[in-house]
């Protein structure tokens, strides 16, 4: 063998690259030349020391902390374009201001759930889809509360009279009606009723309790108003109350911290 | 109003696959890093340059990560990008690619230095252990580019030839050549180095 050429036997066979063909064909050249023997021994303990030498000259080089904070700052920047980019769905092709305004609540919710993913886990997501589309579609009724529908309204008030024996007051606690429609939330279908007082906006929501339960987080933490049981949950875009009565879940939402949503009762009166 | 509302658990779903998604990348991409920079570092030779470089490669693996396969070797992978960016965006910014032809690779200088080693001498002890790693990794550096990423491919992150030419976009006999010759110009490198010293007996050459 030329000496290059058993040079790259040796090195092939230390890589352990080197298929049969040239393992028999060094180990030929080796049992024949005492040189060759020696210079293949050799060149392995040499290659094996350059191999320790590089790796114990780089060993210590690391990803700083500031190139990993960075790495994931960018992370985070995709995993925002990526969660923020709508579905294709025909009928949104007309945004109107109120969408924009849901579809940045659903924004901000489907944030929120990332930031704090890796720390609640799995009980927050489903959370999020319990409570998310009440709360959506509070905050497009409430930005719609002097264009509701009167045919509409009689439709929602008939529904919850003739389905849950339920007659719902024109007024409750200063606060007048404003209008109803019977909506599809979250998968359920609910009756919506709106109610102001020209300052702050309520919204309540009349579900089948065979449909829809109040969230499991909840149900440990009752507050009792008289003769109600009702579980309260405070969130960053709205304040959701919900009761169960019979056969039906009652959810009160609004958006106004000031206001003591605990107190509005819709199966009350004036 | 129906529209919007039944929009958000579609969100909700999407913003959920993001999640696996990151915590996918960060399980199997993320333990990769020291090595992507150290590498990276290597083809450069610019701390600035190395952290921008494997911070385009994260970003572009995690911009892809729906195209890897999982169970398949994601440090190739991520190695496979890194170096596609390097060739594209970062060597022609440093200097256009060189050539060493092989007449400048005195192909008897290695083997005559390991042929004169008396049978007891082992060069860790003889040389290497004497050697700073500063020494080393300019050795390194001086290497030829082409030469120079496939030694650092194969030396210091043990890839085979097969994940070298499929990281560095080669032929394999390529590969095989590029790295036998990086060798043997790092070899060279470091005896002159060791010899010129006096760390150990030489032949001038």
């Amino acid at each position: 063998m030329h000496r290059d050429e058993l040079l790259r036997a040796i090195y092939s066979k230390i890589d352990g690259e080197a298929n049969e063909q040239e393992t028999g064909a060094l180990r030929k050249e080796c049992e024949e030349s005492p040189e060759a023997a020696h210079v293949a021994e050799k060149a392995e303990q040499f290659d094996d020391a350059l191999r320790s030498a590089v790796k114990r000259a780089y060993g210590n080089d690391t990803a700083s902390s500031n190139l990993r904070d960075s790495i994931f700052a960018e992370l985070d920047k995709i995993d925002e374009e990526e969660a923020l980019q709508q579905p294709a769905v025909a009928e949104a092709t007309v945004v109107t201001p109120v969408m924009k305004i849901a579809r940045g609540f659903a924004i901000a919710a489907s944030m929120f759930l990332l930031i704090g993913a890796g720390f609640l886990g799995s009980h927050l997501y489903q959370y999020y889809l319990e409570s998310a589309p009440l709360q959506l579609a509070h905050w497009e009724a409430a930005s719609n509360v002097d264009n509701f529908d009167a045919q509409l309204t009689s439709m929602a008030l008939t529904n919850v009279a003739d389905n849950y024996a339920m007659t719902l007051s024109n007024m409750v606690g200063g606060f007048e009606l404003s209008g109803g429609s019977i909506e599809s939330i979250g998968g359920v279908d609910m009756t919506h009723f709106v109610f102001s007082n020209n300052e702050k906006v309520v919204s309540v929501f009349i579900a089948p309790a065979g449909e829809f339960s109040i969230p499991d987080e909840l149900i440990g933490q009752p507050v009792v108003r008289g003769d109600r049981t009702l579980f309260d949950h405070h969130c960053r875009g709205c304040r959701l109350v919900y009761q169960r009565t019979g056969d039906i879940v009652i959810i009160t939402a609004t958006t106004d911290r000031e206001m003591e949503l605990l107190d509005f009762n819709p199966l009350g009166s004036i | 109003m129906s529209v919007a509302v039944q929009t958000l658990p579609i969100m909700a779903e999407q913003a959920a696959e993001v999640s696996r998604k990151r915590s996918s990348f960060e399980a199997e991409a993320i333990p990769h890093l020291d090595a992507l920079r150290r590498t990276a570092l290597r083809m450069t030779k610019n701390e600035g340059d190395a952290d921008d470089l494997v911070q385009e490669a994260m970003v572009k693996a995690y911009r892809f990560w729906d195209k890897f396969e999982p169970g398949s070797n994601c440090r190739a992978w991520l190695f496979k990008i890194m170096t596609n960016i390097f060739i594209n965006n970062y060597r022609s910014k440093t200097r256009a690619p060189q050539s060493v032809s092989t007449d400048e690779i005195d192909d008897n200088f290695v083997y005559g230095q390991l042929a004169e080693m008396a049978p007891s001498e082992t060069p860790e002890t003889e040389l290497f252990a004497k050697i700073f790693d500063d020494d080393v990794k300019n050795a390194i550096e001086e290497l030829p580019e082409d030469f120079r990423t496939v030694v650092v491919l194969s030396f210091l992150e043990d890839f085979s030839y097969q994940e070298i030419a499929e990281i560095a976009g080669l032929q394999l006999g390529t590969v095989k050549s590029r790295l036998h010759r990086g060798r043997k110009l790092l070899q060279k490198q470091l005896f002159e180095y060791a010899v010129k010293n006096g760390y150990i007996k030489g032949t001038a050459h």
